[in-house]
């Protein structure tokens, strides 16, 4: 029988289906599959659920729901291994992997003349923006981590040890973005990430970096960028529409995750909070020290909170919310849209970065810099949209306010609260009073400076590092 | 099939020469005496006329014969037939005539009824002797170890050569004394002697006389004499697998076949993972399985009927297994199903079996009542107020027990028909099975068809063929199980009891439908569970499974020694699924649209093989070689689709066209190609001292070039100590071989091209409104991979004694696998979705012993056959990769120095039953969790001395893997009954109880087992179980002790009682050899393990006895008749 099939051609088998390094990397195509692929990420379980319970630790609302890791996180007592930490962890991880084999092999194609110059400036664009922004949840959670770069792609050396600290990361970030904004297109394609999200990236990573109250530095940068978003993208009219399905052609939709019917997977950040018997996932319930801070006629408590009492439009009929629904009182209602039929839409788009946080950012970095009343222009258009009257001489506390309600439930209070405690605004050692928390999570909700700014690194890492990746000694148990 | 050919070839002889050689040259009348008319007058008073001159003897006996109405009976080679006599008388009495021609003749008679015995007269003076004995009529049937009725078997009276043969059906019929005894026989068969006492109706069913038969063996690429063999290879009969009454073969292996270890659920159909001599690596460790020479996938083992099989040979070391090489590593079994066989009557054989399946038993869970209760202590225990829905009464009942409904007595029925027989040239057999099998887990079945041809023809004198082509079908319904709590069984066990299975008017809640599921919707305090009845009755997961095996087989007989055999064989397998999963908006948590999954798989195997076997015996030197080559490709694609949103949810309008989005895949896999050479020697002089060698090479496209090819030695030796001098003679010993082997062996069942970047296309995400599919790296590359090497020593002592009715072997196997194929550690900062190359870093060791003791015995109408077997195992990890320290799977920790999947957690000391006990312990002076630690928490233990708790206090807890997997049978017949018993067990296995240790969870959902009222509640109130409370800070449930419990256990596998209906019954009916016969699996356990079920211990290596909700065990009684004709 050997003679019908010869030697090579029996064993000489190559991939069927797939592509090696021989094959791929060749044309535009490549290209535009491998930054897609990166961006797919933000439609996994991962990034797109798990990555929203690390605002259980603010006080917008608890976690509700039946994990015992979610209530680990929101009391300030997570374990090193809990599993939200290291599935979010390694999917950002995914994320830089796949934007620094763009970065790294884009340059084939270039030099095989296969792509166009915009097109190439732009998927690259996307690829530093991407590993930006996966770095920038990295910081936010933990604070510090390892840093991989293409040299460690390319050396296949992944074990490494984390960066020396906070600021180094934000450096890297910074930098990306930097590398970013110039080959990033002002408009773009729905769903890819263009200048806007950069710019407003940056705006973030800045303000995170202004640690002082008045950091000049990094708070004019947050003012530069931040006004290039405003001058660029125009805040939607109606505050409503940003949350609803059909957000991807507003202008404020600047980044963030896109939502598909035909996917099974992609829809958890839209079904994962909203009572139970809706349909929904039943986590995080907002507390109602987020519904009182909401002002009288503000449209925005209605767009973002379902209180008891109140009615959803469901398909044709009006559902009462009641007091079995939720702990609380209150569902978040941002996110949460039917069908004519009653069938929940659980693929809207979820916005990551928009215009109207941006407005926030830049007000924060005006009033920090120069007094009380230098963010007015800021926050007056966005209490605008939100039906409210302007304010005048707004200080930081006005706006601290006004933030909350603008960005009720985006996974944003959290990050917010430590940055404004860092700067001596709050002191979130005994800023979580009872209302600020869920009443059985009284007595044990623990916040402590500087174990609590951050999550531990997750042990799995740890563990498999060997040595070399050290946790935040905060987080070492028995420190 | 060889053994068989060899029996028949004797039987076939047997007929012959009974018939004519034996009768006319040995025997002269070997008839059955019907002279009753002379057979009570005494010699002395029949009178006859004679008149013969010099004639010989034989001439004047037989007209004496004619006239007397008697019969002479004779050793011709004793008798002076030849010799002239005269003898002449006229009206003279036989006795005196005989006294007259006993002196001319020299020779004596001894008349006994009908038949006159002749003798030589030697020194005695009484030349006539006479005995009158009470006849009775006496008819059976001799049948074969398989039943089969063995035409031409000799019955013959004891001391006589009075007796008769039977006939095509194997029925005899004839007159005997009434004291007489008779002795049945047949070449190659053990001797009875039977003693009538009184009856007239004899069945005997004769056993294979191994001597003289010479046992044969089926050892890949040809057969060997088992007493030839010097490696270590378990044979199971296909009679005695007829005893289980399983589903598929596999199943009836344990127990039976040393060694062997058999991992299953439940899951009706389903075939177990084997394991052979121990788990041999952290890969793929199922034994390469070969069915009539083809390698089939354990998909195709489940088809298989247990009614099918000649035979089941396991080769479990190097020495056997190198001849399959690379593929070898984990042990092969090889499987030959029945053929038919020359010169046969065509023969049909009818089994209809059909019984029940049930739980073995329930698992204990905590009613509604007790369930209110503990939930609402969780609060009081930690002194805040009860929340909804533990304030309302309506949950403070007991309304369904989940188990009385999802679990029920199931039913099944099997078929099998085998028709099968041969001509000079040619032979045939046919078999169909049709086997229909409930779950018991509520509305789960397993349907299987099975139809098999195998015929074989002489063409020529040189030249035959084999043709055999297999199909079977099978289809199962089982549940849809999906990620995470959206399960069935797992609520099965824990949905919340208060909950009815439908809502009526008296208990519906608001929300809820009357008439509708049962559901726990309402709050998350009652899980994320549905309600297990609905999802066991609404939705649905089937799969379908197709298999084709074709496989030609040409041999050519060069000349007596030396033949050439050329196979062809082709699989071709079909697997789909249909899943469907409801909108479930009343229920828990609910999916967004109707879903239904659709996919088909195709693989095919072309295999092709040519090998030359020489065979030569001279002198008392024995030698046989084999040599070939074989090549093997295996291609395999695949389609799925999903289907989300339907407008109509009736089953009937479920099909992918209706739905409003489908999403599909489809691709091919990696065609992998597998070329080998063989070659294999054996020789042994005055089957005294033997010595075997075997190498194969194979190489294979999964591994880069210059790794492809691999080279696979094994040696082996044998010494018959029983045939030396000093021990020949030996009164009690009857065969006595040490058998040594070594050789290395290979596994190469990892992922193909691990040597390249592979990328992949199979990520989406949504771009300007279109999904688009997008890359990604999907696996780095490792250019060295190669395969895994297990290098084997096995040394092997047979001893038989009291002629071969005690049997003992002894083997010690030191197996250690090198090279073995090692994920390496993943730095998460990798991501975690680009797969990482294996490397071949690994080594494990499995150390043991076998030890197998039979005693067999037949004493007149019993008979009877005990026998047990041992396997002592030690399970070593002595290197993984540098920079790994361990692969982690929940409690399981597999690492250096350890057994695979060691437990690895704390260790306990009790409760602590006051503060004072939480603030003296030096345990946790330095915990940072003590202010939260409260008394009724779990005293974990600070093994590392640092006064605190923490992940570097885990240690080796304990582990899974049996110290001793043990075997005991038994058979006993007696007449027509036989009993028989099957017993297995393991000894040294420690279980992991994850099911419970979730449900004593307080904070969770689920906390719900019978074992959490025996909780602390209170100072002294309880050592073992902490109390209730919503909170974990001191994770009371963490990995410890507490769910550790013993795992011994001895269970009933079998128990098969059987009775083989009278022959005349039967031949009233035309009916052949036919039995009916009640059966028994699992029907008692022998363990202290209270959980589901101790034999549950999960199929995987990295998790290995961890209980969980798996496919519950059943136990089985079956009823059959099988009939032949």
């Amino acid at each position: 029988m050997s003679t019908v099939w010869s030697c090579s051609s029996v064993l000489e088998q190559t991939p069927v289906g797939n592509r090696t390094d021989e094959a791929f990397w060749k044309s535009e195509a490549d290209m535009q599959d491998a930054i897609a692929g990166a961006y797919s990420l933000l439609a996994s379980r991962n990034l797109g659920m798990h990555d929203l319970f690390f605002d259980n630790q603010s006080d917008d609302h608890w976690r509700a729901g039946d994990h015992s890791e979610d209530e680990d996180i929101e009391t300030g007592n997570s374990n090193t291994d809990n599993y939200k930490i290291l599935r979010t962890y390694y999917d950002k991880y995914e994320m830089i992997g796949r934007a620094n084999s763009i970065i790294i092999n884009g340059p084939k194609v270039k030099d095989l003349g296969e792509i166009s110059d915009a097109t190439y400036n732009a998927i690259i664009g996307e690829a530093y923006f991407l590993r930006a922004w996966a770095y920038y949840r990295l910081l936010v959670i933990h604070g510090q981590v390892p840093i991989i770069l293409e040299e460690n792609v390319l050396a296949n050396d992944y074990n490494v040890p984390k960066c020396d600290s906070p600021d180094q990361l934000r450096d890297l970030i910074i930098s990306d973005v930097e590398t970013a904004i110039p080959l990033l297109p002002i408009t773009y394609e729905q769903g890819r990430a263009n200048r806007g999200a950069a710019w407003a990236l940056s705006c973030l990573i800045h303000l995170d970096h202004a640690e002082d109250y008045a950091d000049a530095a990094h708070l004019n940068k947050v003012i530069e960028h931040g006004e290039l978003v405003i001058a660029n993208y125009p805040l939607a009219e109606d505050y409503e529409s940003i949350f609803r399905l059909g957000n991807e052609v507003l202008p404020e939709f600047l980044f963030g995750m896109m939502n598909d019917p035909t996917w099974i997977n992609g829809r958890f950040m839209t079904k994962h909070r909203g009572p139970r018997p809706w349909g929904m996932y039943s986590f995080q319930e907002p507390l109602t020290d987020l519904v009182n801070e909401f002002e009288e006629g503000d449209i925005r408590k209605g767009v973002t909170i379902i209180s008891d009492g109140e009615f959803a439009q469901v398909g044709p009929d009006l559902l009462e919310h009641t007091s079995t629904l939720s702990q609380t009182g209150h569902s978040y209602y941002k996110y949460m849209s039917w069908r004519d039929d009653g069938e929940m839409i659980s693929w809207t788009n979820v916005p990551i970065l928009r215009v109207g946080q941006t407005y926030m950012n830049v007000a924060e970095a005006k009033i920090r810099l120069n007094g009380a009343g230098a963010g007015d222009t800021e926050i007056n258009e966005i209490r605008d949209r939100a039906d409210l009257d302007p304010i005048s001489g707004g200080d930081i506390d006005a706006l601290m306010h006004e933030s909350r309600t603008e960005e009720a439930g985006e996974n944003m209070r959290y990050q917010n609260l430590l940055r404004w405690h860092k700067a001596g605004i709050i002191n979130l050692t005994t800023f979580f009073t009872i209302d600020k928390m869920y009443p059985t999570d009284f007595g044990r909700k623990v916040w402590n400076a500087p174990k609590n700014y951050y999550q531990p690194l997750p042990q799995a890492d740890i563990d498999n590092g060997n040595g070399i990746l050290i946790q935040n000694p905060a987080w070492v148990a028995g420190n | 099939m060889y053994k068989l050919l060899q029996r028949q070839i004797f039987k076939t002889l047997k007929i012959t020469l009974q018939g004519i050689l034996l009768q006319s040259i040995f025997v002269s009348l070997l008839i059955a005496n019907d002279s009753n008319a002379q057979r009570q007058r005494s010699i002395e008073e029949i009178y006859i006329n004679v008149n013969f001159e010099n004639a010989t003897l034989k001439q004047v006996l037989n007209e004496i014969s004619s006239k007397s109405k008697l019969n002479f009976s004779y050793e011709r080679s004793n008798i002076p037939l030849k010799n002239r006599i005269t003898a002449q008388a006229d009206n003279e009495s036989v006795a005196n005539i005989l006294r007259d021609i006993s002196k001319s003749a020299n020779v004596k008679f001894k008349r006994v009824n009908g038949n006159i015995f002749v003798a030589t007269l030697k020194s005695e003076n009484i030349s006539i002797e006479e005995e009158f004995l009470q006849d009775v009529d006496v008819s059976g049937k001799i049948v074969d170890e398989t039943g089969q009725g063995l035409p031409g078997a000799s019955i013959v009276i004891k001391d006589t050569s009075v007796g008769t043969t039977t006939d095509l059906d194997g029925n005899f019929a004839f007159s005997v004394p009434e004291d007489a005894i008779l002795v049945v026989s047949f070449v190659g068969y053990k001797s009875q002697e039977i003693t009538l006492n009184g009856r007239s109706k004899i069945d005997v069913a004769l056993e294979v006389d191994a001597e003289t038969l010479s046992e044969v063996v089926v050892i890949g690429y040809g057969t060997q004499k088992k007493s030839d063999l010097t490696s270590s290879i378990s044979q199971v009969s296909g009679s005695d697998i007829e005893r289980s009454p399983v589903s598929n073969v596999a199943m009836a292996l344990q127990g039976r076949a040393t060694g062997v270890e058999m991992l299953n659920d439940g899951t009706p159909g389903k075939a177990p993972n084997i394991r052979i001599r121990g788990v041999g690596t952290l890969n793929n460790s199922e034994p390469l399985i070969v069915l009539d020479g083809v390698m089939i996938s354990a998909d195709v083992l489940s088809k298989i009927s247990p009614y099918e099989i000649q035979s089941v040979e396991v080769l479990k070391d190097a020495a056997s297994g190198a001849i399959y090489g690379t593929r070898a590593a984990n042990g092969v079994v090889l499987i030959t199903s029945k053929s038919g066989k020359y010169n046969q009557k065509t023969t049909t054989r009818f089994n209809v079996a059909t019984g029940v399946n049930q739980l073995i038993k329930k698992y204990p869970v905590a009613n509604g009542e007790e369930i209110f209760m503990l939930k609402r202590e969780r609060y009081t225990m930690d002194g805040i107020p009860i929340v909804y829905p533990w304030t309302d009464e309506y949950f403070n009942k007991t309304r369904t027990d989940w188990q009385d409904e999802m679990f029920r007595t199931a039913s099944f029925h099997d078929y099998n028909l085998q028709i099968g027989g041969g001509n000079d040239n040619s032979t045939f057999h046919a078999s169909v099975n049709y086997r229909n099998e409930e779950g018991t887990a509520l509305n789960t079945w397993y349907k299987r068809l099975g139809i098999n041809l195998k015929s074989t023809q002489k063409v020529s004198k040189r030249f035959s063929t084999e043709e055999n082509i297999r199909l079977s079908w099978s289809k199962d319904r089982l549940y849809n199980e999906g990620d995470g709590t959206s399960v069935t069984m797992y609520p099965a066990y824990k949905y919340p009891p208060s909950l009815p299975v439908k809502f009526d008017a008296s208990n519906v809640r608001p929300g809820q439908e009357i008439g509708g599921w049962g559901s726990g919707k309402e709050s998350d305090e009652f899980g994320d569970m549905w309600n297990p009845v609905y999802k066991a009755l609404e939705e649905w997961n089937y799969t379908t499974d197709l298999n084709a095996l074709i496989n030609l087989k040409g041999i050519y007989k060069v000349n007596d020694n030396l033949s050439i055999v050329g196979t062809g064989s082709y699989t071709h397998s079909v697997g789909s699924y249909e899943r469907f999963k409801n909108v479930t908006p009343l229920q828990s948590r609910s999916e967004s649209s109707p879903n239904l999954e659709e996919g088909t798989s195709v693989n095919s195997l072309m295999l092709g093989e040519l090998y030359a076997s020489y065979q030569k015996s001279s002198n008392g030197h024995n030698i046989s070689a084999t040599a070939g080559t074989s090549t093997q490709l295996v291609r395999g694609s695949y389609m799925d689709m999903t289907g989300i949103g339907f407008a109509s949810t009736l089953e009937s309008q479920l099909v992918m066209n209706n739905a409003d989005v489908v999403n599909g895949r489809a691709g091919e896999n990696d065609t992998q190609g597998l070329l080998s050479y063989y070659l294999r020697g054996t020789y042994n002089f005055e089957n005294k001292y033997y010595v075997s060698a075997t190498m194969r090479a194979d190489g294979s496209s999964i591994f880069a070039e210059g790794k492809k090819w691999g080279y696979f030695p094994a040696v082996s030796a044998g010494w018959r100590i029983s045939n030396e001098a000093f021990m020949s003679g030996s009164p009690v010993i009857s065969n006595m071989k040490l058998n040594v082997g070594y050789g290395e062996l290979g596994n190469q069942n990892v992922t193909a091209f691990q040597y390249l970047n592979i990328y992949r296309k199979d990520r989406r995400y949504l771009i300007n409104g279109n999904p688009v599919t997008g890359s990604r790296l999907g696996s780095f590359a490792n250019p060295d991979i190669t395969w895994e090497t297990a290098k084997t020593l096995n040394i092997l002592l047979e001893t038989s004694f009291l002629d071969d009715k005690l049997v003992l072997n002894v083997a010690y196997f030191d197996k250690k696998t090198s090279g073995m194929l090692v994920s390496p550690v993943r730095n998460f900062t990798a991501g975690n979705e680009t797969a990482i190359p294996q490397q071949n870093s690994g080594e494990m060791s499995n150390k043991g012993f076998e030890l197998e003791l039979s005693y067999g015995n037949q004493k007149g109408d019993f008979g009877y056959n005990v026998g047990m077997n041992a396997t002592f195992l030690k399970n070593k990890l002595l290197a993984l990769s540098d920079g790994i320290p361990y692969l982690e799977s929940g409690v399981s920790r597999t690492y250096v120095g350890e057994p695979i999947a060691s437990f690895y957690g704390w260790k306990t000391a009790g409760i602590y039953q006051n503060q004072s006990e939480i603030d003296n312990d030096s345990n946790i002076s330095e915990d940072p969790r003590k202010g939260s630690i409260t008394p009724g928490d779990v005293i974990f233990v600070d093994t590392n001395g640092d006064k605190l708790i923490n992940d570097k206090d885990r240690v080796n807890i304990g582990d899974g893997n049996p110290t001793a997997l043990l075997g005991f049978y038994a058979d006993f017949s007696y007449k027509g009954f036989n009993l028989s018993l099957l017993f297995s067990g393991a000894l040294g296995q420690e279980l992991y109880d994850e099911m419970m240790m979730r449900g004593i969870n307080a904070p969770e959902t689920d906390g719900t087992d019978k074992v959490m009222l025996e909780r602390w509640t209170g100072e002294g109130s309880t050592n073992k179980w902490p109390r209730m409370s919503t909170t974990e800070f001191n994770q009371n449930y963490r990995y410890s002790e507490l769910g550790l419990k013993s795992g011994n256990y001895v269970r009933m596998k079998d128990v098969s009682f059987s009775y083989r209906l009278p022959t005349a019954f039967l031949d009233k009916l035309k009916l052949g050899q036919s039995k009916v016969f009640i059966s028994g699996r699992n029907l008692l356990t022998f363990t202290s393990f209270d959980g589901t079920d101790v034999e549950e211990t999960g199929r995987s290596n990295l998790s290995r006895g961890v209980i969980y909700n798996n496919y519950p065990t059943s136990k089985t009684i079956t009823l059959g008749l099988d009939i032949s004709f």
